[in-house]
């Protein structure tokens, strides 16, 4: 594991060197910054390998409710994390955890009513996209924040083909002429392997089989070089040869452009495979961060442990059951006043149900955060 | 046990494809290539294989949401293509789908209790308070709380919506379920309490499977047997022991090749087969054999002939592959 220094720096705005990729040819080439009277700042910028790592986005306290027939669902609760340039944060956890909340909020996509964002900041190289003006948040979605939606069917419009979808993508950034942006977008569709793309532009996304939309969205996603990339469950849908091209593509872009990502899975192989970063959560909240490494040799949070004893592995005979985590996540319209995971935590105490245990940095290690009073040793 | 609920001979479906300016139909694509199978009842068939090779459209052409171009079904000794609407109905009460993309397939409309109740009231099965009774008891064994009985799909979460989608079909208590990726938007827990409520309900009740999934582990746990397909043919068939252990087919090799193993520390260490060249379309198959374009094992017979699925030799079980250099 790269140990991280200790004082990042964030990379303030106008300076974005690192993450900033040249377009040209697709997504595929990434330079730094052209101009040279930047040059300075961008050398320091620029860091030698293990330094590179700077703070691309930094989640504070952020809190997303909906609101339901006059009841109050928190679906985030108070989470903070950072994701770094050129590198993967994984973000796993119960389904209904509130990982696509978190990435809508980022995206500041939460439907409104009934959802809202309701405390926290959300610094994107240094500014809070909670305070920008939306217009201006708009050519931030897609140009440096592009994000994978975990259903294809929510982000595509099924009224219209899959080209003036892919083109809407360039003609909100860019000013390219109709066959440029055509061209562009036959390449992107070869790139996620979409066997001939030509024929497939004048299709309507309910033509396209579930990996094939999935593809046309990781496609968009990619097509601007954004630097940061929300990617919620992005490979569900593909079969393990295209998802290990997809991830492959993901990774190249984040070695050679910088690019920061957070990948949202259940897929724990997938983790294993593609993240440096872990972030598990449950019921709204950060349960545990670790690098992937510390997250599977030796979890911590008793949640972390469960999860880890639920991978489906190869090789299994039908002998019993698969492992399961016992009981139900709890009720998020009334949260319980200790532990979230007390009820389903095998190692539960008094304590735990009368004081929520808060994440806190573990003793002894650089990084490693857990929230819990008895995590395991 | 080992009577058969559903064969399937020679399935072909093809789709057309528009283009210009006029959208005039250009191409066809052709999704199912010829499919045959037989299922046994009480048994569990899973299909693998490329994204876009037809599994979909295979669950869909079985229970008639698509017409086939041909070939045939026979399900518990009725002639799929050929019932009329009301038996047709009947039908679908004895086979239901758990379709893959949750959020197209559930009303947006309807609350989550009259998605679930839905077929029940459709097939008038017991009272209303009965149908109440059994949609809050289902709702609870796929681990969802009674709350959200009231609420709309859009407020879930994706494997919230996924849970909504099997409690809906396996409302009806059906002879066979078309499981398409029930379980890939659930997280590792809630995955193997719906894989061990399938198993049991299969125990109790006799149901059969078809179940489609990209995640080979949970395919290898809950199938007795395994197709794969590629390019709407189904390359590989086998039971389970047999087609893990001694797989045949080199686009077989290559899947199993690429599982990603849940240990960072073997990220680097492990061998894959990368396969070369592009993604064979499936409006303009390949000559010969579906996989040769990009086949490790490729020859020259493969590009002009095309392989029938055959017996692997010196296999006891059941085992077919359709490779001339297995
Ligand atoms: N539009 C909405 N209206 C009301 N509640 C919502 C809405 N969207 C999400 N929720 C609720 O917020 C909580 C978090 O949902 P979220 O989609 O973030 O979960 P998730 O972690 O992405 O889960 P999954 O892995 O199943 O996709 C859930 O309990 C869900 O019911
Ligand atoms: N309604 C339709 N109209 C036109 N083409 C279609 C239609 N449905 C499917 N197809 C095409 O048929 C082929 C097979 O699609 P299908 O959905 O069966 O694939 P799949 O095996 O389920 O893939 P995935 O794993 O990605 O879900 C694809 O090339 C798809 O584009
Ligand atoms: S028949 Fe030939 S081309 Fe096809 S899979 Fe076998 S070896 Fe490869
Ligand atoms: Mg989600
Ligand atoms: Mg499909």
């Amino acid at each position: 594991m790269t140990i991280m220094q200790q004082q990042e720096p964030a990379i303030p705005n106008s300076h974005s060197a690192e993450c900033n990729a040249i377009k040209h040819e697709g997504f595929h080439v990434w330079r730094h910054a052209p101009d040279s009277t930047r040059a300075d700042t961008v050398q320091k910028l620029i860091p030698k390998r293990e330094e590179k790592h700077c703070l691309v986005l930094q989640v504070r306290n952020l809190k997303v409710e909906f609101t339901i027939e006059g009841r109050r669902l928190t679906a985030v609760s108070g989470t903070s994390f950072d994701v770094k340039a050129g590198r993967t944060t994984g973000l796993v956890g119960e389904s209904g955890c509130g990982k696509s909340a978190s990435a809508f909020a980022v995206m500041r996509l939460i439907p409104t009513p009934p959802g809202e964002i309701t405390g926290g900041e959300i610094l994107f190289k240094g500014r809070d996209l909670l305070k920008i003006p939306i217009e201006e948040m708009r050519l931030v979605r897609g140009k440096e924040i592009a994000m994978i939606f975990q259903e294809p069917m929510t982000a595509l419009n099924p009224v219209y083909t899959i080209e003036h979808q892919m083109a809407e993508v360039y003609r909100l950034h860019c000013k390219y002429p109709m066959d440029e942006i055509r061209e562009r977008s036959v390449k992107m569709l070869e790139r996620v392997g979409i066997p001939e793309p030509q024929g497939r532009l004048k299709d309507y996304p309910h033509q396209l089989s579930g990996g094939q939309r999935q593809r046309v969205m990781i496609a968009m996603a990619l097509s601007l070089s954004p630097c940061l990339l929300i990617a919620d469950e992005p490979t569900t849908a593909l079969d393990v040869t295209i998802q290990a091209q997809i991830l492959e593509l993901m990774c190249r872009l984040k070695e050679e452009g910088g690019m920061a990502t957070v990948l949202i899975t259940h897929d724990l192989g997938v983790v294993a495979e593609t993240c440096d970063d872990v972030v598990v959560m449950y019921a709204g909240e950060i349960l545990e961060t670790a690098s992937v490494y510390e997250i599977f040799k030796h979890p911590l949070h008793p949640y972390t442990k469960g999860l880890m004893d639920c991978i489906p592995r190869m090789g299994r005979t039908r002998e019993g059951p698969l492992s399961t985590i016992e009981g139900m996540v709890p009720d998020l319209f009334n949260p319980p006043q200790g532990c979230r995971f007390a009820d389903r935590c095998f190692k539960c105490q008094a304590l735990c149900r009368q004081t929520e245990p808060e994440l806190k940095t573990v003793v002894g290690s650089d990084k490693r955060q857990v929230a819990c009073w008895f995590p395991l040793e | 046990m080992n009577d058969i609920i559903l064969t399937a001979s020679n399935l072909k479906k093809t789709f057309p494809i528009h283009g210009g300016i006029f959208y005039r139909k250009i191409a066809r694509v052709n999704a199912l290539n010829g499919v045959s199978f037989s299922l046994k009842r009480g048994r569990t068939l899973g299909v693998v294989g490329e994204s876009g090779c037809g599994k979909s459209t295979l669950g869909k052409t079985l229970l008639r949401l698509y017409e086939p171009d041909s070939g045939g079904a026979v399900f518990e000794g009725r002639d799929v293509f050929s019932l009329k609407p009301d038996a047709l109905l009947k039908l679908r009460q004895d086979m239901q789908m758990i379709f893959q993309d949750p959020y197209a397939s559930l009303n947006p409309r309807m609350t989550v209790g009259s998605i679930i109740g839905e077929p029940l009231n459709i097939h008038r099965i017991g009272t209303r308070e009965d149908r109440k009774k059994k949609v809050e008891a289902i709702l609870a064994i796929v681990g969802m709380r009674k709350e959200a009985l009231s609420r709309y799909p859009h407020e879930f979460s994706g494997g919230q919506r996924q849970r909504i989608g099997i409690a809906r079909a396996l409302a009806l208590r059906p002879k066979l379920i078309i499981a398409d990726e029930p379980v890939s938007a659930l997280d590792v827990s809630i995955q193997s309490q719906i894989i061990n409520l399938m198993i049991e309900l299969q125990r109790e009740f006799g149901i059969t499977y078809i179940f489609i999934a990209h995640n080979l582990a949970v395919v290898e746990y809950v199938s007795d047997e395994v197709a794969v397909m590629y390019l709407g043919h189904i390359v590989e068939i086998a039971e389970k022991r047999a087609l893990f252990n001694r797989p045949s087919h080199p686009y077989t090799l290559s899947l199993l090749s690429a599982i990603p193993v849940p240990e960072p520390d073997l990220k680097n260490s492990r061998e894959r087969i990368i396969l070369k060249g592009d993604v064979p379309s499936p409006i303009h198959p390949p000559s010969g054999c579906p996989f040769h374009p990009r086949c490790f094992k490729a020859t020259e017979e493969c590009r002009h002939a095309m392989p029938v699925l055959d017996d692997v030799a010196g296999d006891g079980a059941l085992h077919k592959v359709a490779c001339f250099n297995r």
